[in-house]
């Protein structure tokens, strides 16, 4: 880590959680069931960067880093993931990076993907606080 | 006091390739799947970590190598140190 630091714009940590939710069951000690935890948030955290340009939705990696390490030297950021079922709650989210201290309040940038019913409702249970600066594109 | 925060809202589902393992269970035959993801930074809790690996650096037998470690981290980590003053 620090001798690639200097030259990346994120550096995201990735360890196994410590806490599984409810609806997932895995077998920790199966490379393919921990990494398929990983790719949820892959797959998730980078689909923007993923969709052509035309479209809303569209947003390149270097923007939405950009908006968790806003002061530009603050690369190493936390991971977590969640799927979406029935009814959100915050103990679906997996954190998948350093264990955090309690009480911290982080600056975070979200990606929420799928048809979802109350976004801010949804955003108030997973988040650590509320949202101030803000992109919402209607689906 | 710092406080950002950032979100977008994708309406493509995730989908799930045959090969992904069959992990969840109230789901059997989900083949696409609604998602939550962020990227927190937490400068405590990174600073915390930081100086955490620079102690176990010290052990390290190559001095040379282990003080260029020791310091790029007690570099990086006075990066999450920094006050911030705005909001």
């Amino acid at each position: 880590m620090s001798s690639i630091y200097e030259n990346t714009s994120l550096y995201v940590p990735l360890v196994q959680p410590r806490r599984i939710p409810s609806y997932v069951s895995i077998d920790a000690s199966s490379y393919w069931h921990v990494s398929a935890l990983y790719s949820l948030l892959f797959d998730s955290i980078t689909v923007p960067s993923r969709t052509r340009p035309e479209h809303p939705y569209h947003m390149d990696m270097f923007d939405f880093s950009a908006r968790v390490n806003i002061q530009g030297h603050r690369k190493i950021v936390n991971p977590d993931v969640a799927v979406l079922f029935d009814k959100p709650r915050v103990s679906d989210l997996m954190a998948l990076g350093w264990h955090e201290v309690t009480g911290e309040r982080p600056i975070t940038a979200t990606v929420i993907r799928g048809s979802i019913d109350d976004v801010d409702e949804l955003t108030t249970t997973l988040s650590r606080g509320s949202m101030i600066s803000e992109r919402y594109l209607k689906v | 006091m710092m406080t950002s925060d950032f979100r977008i809202l994708h309406p493509q589902l995730l989908s799930l390739p045959t090969s992904f393992p069959k992990i969840f269970p109230h789901r059997p035959v989900a083949t696409s799947l609604s998602t939550f993801s962020s990227l927190s930074s937490n400068p405590t809790t990174i600073s915390s970590r930081l100086k955490e690996t620079a102690k176990d650096a010290r052990h390290l037998e190559l001095s040379e190598e282990r003080e260029q470690l020791i310091n790029t981290l007690g570099e990086i980590s006075s990066y999450f140190e920094e006050d911030e003053d705005w909001e």
